[in-house]
């Protein structure tokens, strides 16, 4: 995740978070609805794989923003080929 | 050990525990209470696991055992080992679903595992090793640096700890808690932080530590005596029985290049089911003693000279039929050891009546009489599952550990309850339902007066009795003990 933020992520790592978030919580995983993306919301309660009880906690904002606010991710990765190396610093 | 028939009813009646169950569309047979991991081994459908083991309880650490059964809302994921069977259950262990949670926790487990499999004493025989390959990804899209710690940690005289390899699957703990009865190791932190520790100042010194080292999924806990000495497949494996003790477990031998290196504990249901106590494991080091004497040696002039197996067999031969042909039978003896198997006894005896010996001879370990194979035997088996247990002195920890994890095990799940006669404290007073002691010497009068209390005379009056017969102490004279055995029989006989 801080790969992609830090403008150094690939296309695989968002796919890569969402499959580590599938091995927690098989299936869909519940998020809101949003209109724009024509998305219906997905309901609880989720299925589980992992013993511990905080996993799914820690997989459901990192769901919510790649499900929701795609976009923004997919931004971040396209937009790093357009700044120069020593700049990334700068924008942030 | 002596004892009171056990009563067994021989009478075998419809199982209402019975169920019928379908593994991957196979119906399987199937007892009520069992784990789906159970019962998909019997079936042939091997589930991948790490943290279970079936002579522990199941925690459900590792997931690795996940499989789909069909539930209510449609195909569940549900931890086979966690999960009891249930008549008409539909289990699948073969799905897309089932392969990709599999495959993840592969590579969950792996992304801080050091993968040092070339130089890992595990390396071979590794469960993470065997399915990562089997079940496993492949290939690993972790790129970033892992977790690092010291390593190894000596947690005892004799076992390592490498926490970059654990992979928390809580096995050794268990053991140490549930089985050896001293939990000595245990997890520590929480989260990304968790690591196996021994207290800051007890190291791991249980009776029965190397045990984990046996049953340790990957290469986290070795061993000090095997450390870097073999790789698992260039050892020469023979299975066989331990001589340490008289419980007498399976082990196997496992050797390279004609040096014994190390013994692993066989799952014996009747006798050990798998454990060894570090005394029967680590002593094959005193194989390689060098006072040990590697030539048969024959007496010649005065000297002993070393020479062949066959030379000291024939001489050896052609003596007790020199003897046997001038003095008859009579003047032939045959002194018998405690610390040979029972086929070691059979053999000898064999041999003593082929050649028409009758003067034989042998002891128990502790010097007791032979006159104890005049009363009832009793199996290691009967003793464990037995309603009460009588132990006259022996501490069992010290002296048959296998036994006292056992026993330990039968008082720990209300199985049995345990009645100790001791001159002082042993590893099962803990265990024990009802510890009396006693003045060496004044056996009789304690075991009376205990064994004729109403709630005593109750519980001994409810099922089969196991009695253990031992010496406290080898300066007691063992006639003691002798008469501490009948005073026991004359009550519950």
């Amino acid at each position: 995740m801080s790969r992609v933020v830090d403008g150094k992520g690939t296309a695989a790592d968002l796919e890569q978070l969402i499959e580590v978030g599938t091995s927690i919580c098989p299936g869909d995983f519940p998020h809101a609805s949003n209109e724009k993306l024509g998305l219906a919301a997905v309901p609880f309660p989720y299925k589980m794989n992992t013993i511990c009880f905080v996993g799914p906690s820690a997989y459901a904002p990192v769901n919510s923003a790649l499900v929701l606010f795609r976009e923004e991710f997919e931004a971040r990765i396209v937009k790093r080929h357009t700044i120069p190396v020593t700049a990334v610093g700068a924008a942030l | 050990m002596t004892t009171t028939e056990p009563n067994i009813e021989v009478e075998i009646p419809l199982d209402p525990n019975a169920i019928t169950m379908s593994i991957n569309g196979k119906s399987v047979a199937a007892r009520k209470g069992e784990l789906i991991i159970a019962a998909a081994d019997r079936s042939g459908d091997y589930i991948p696991r790490f943290c279970y083991h079936p002579r522990m309880s199941s925690v459900g650490m590792c997931r690795q055992c996940l499989v789909e059964v069909e539930g209510p809302r449609g195909p569940m994921m549900v931890v086979s080992c966690m999960t009891s069977v249930g008549e008409g259950q539909i289990v699948r262990t073969e799905t897309e679903q089932v392969k990709r949670a599999q495959e993840g926790i592969v590579e969950l487990l792996l992304a801080n595992h050091p993968l040092d499999c070339p130089v890992c004493d595990k390396g071979g025989e590794c469960p993470l090793q065997d399915q990562a390959f089997s079940h496993g990804p492949g290939e690993s899209r972790f790129i970033e640096e892992k977790r690092h710690y010291e390593k190894p940690i000596p947690i005892s005289d004799l076992v390592l700890l490498d926490r970059e390899r654990c992979i928390l699957c809580d096995r050794c703990t268990r053991f140490a808690d549930e089985v050896a009865g001293d939990a000595l190791i245990q997890f520590t932190s929480r989260g990304n932080n968790t690591q196996i520790q021994t207290f800051p100042d007890e190291p791991f010194s249980s009776y029965f530590s190397g045990n984990t080292v046996q049953i340790c999924p990957v290469g986290a806990l070795t061993a000090q005596p095997y450390r870097f000495k073999a790789r698992p497949w260039d050892l020469a494996k023979i299975e066989s029985t331990c001589t340490t003790c008289s419980v007498g477990c399976r082990i196997t031998l496992e050797s390279s290049r004609d040096e014994m290196l190390r013994y692993q504990g066989v799952d014996s249901d009747p006798v050990n089911h798998g454990w060894l106590c570090d005394k029967g494991r680590f002593n094959f080091e005193s194989i390689k003693s060098n006072q040990r004497i590697e030539n048969p040696m024959v007496r010649s002039d005065g000297d002993l000279v070393a020479t062949s197996w066959s030379v000291a067999l024939s001489s050896a031969a052609s003596l007790i039929a020199q003897a046997i042909k001038d003095g008859g039978p009579q003047s032939v003896a045959i002194l018998g050891g405690a610390r040979g198997t029972n086929e070691d006894a059979y053999a000898w005896a064999r041999l003593a009546q082929s050649l028409g010996i009758s003067n034989v001879d042998a002891q128990f370990d502790d010097g007791l009489p032979t006159s104890l194979f005049g009363y009832a035997q009793a199996t290691i088996d009967e003793a464990a599952h037995a309603t009460t247990v009588l132990l006259l002195s022996p501490d069992l920890k010290e002296e048959l550990p296998i036994l006292y994890v056992r026993l330990r095990d039968a008082s720990e799940k209300k199985r049995s309850k345990l009645i100790e006669f001791v001159p002082k404290q042993t590893g099962l007073t803990r265990y024990a339902w009802k510890s009396a002691s006693y003045e060496p010497g004044r056996q009789v009068s304690v075991i009376q007066q205990t064994l004729t209390d109403p709630a005593v005379a109750a519980q001994i009056a409810q099922g089969s009795v196991v009695v253990v017969v031992g010496r406290a102490n080898l300066a007691e004279n063992d006639s003691f003990t002798m008469a501490a055995l009948d005073a026991v029989l004359a009550i519950a006989p």
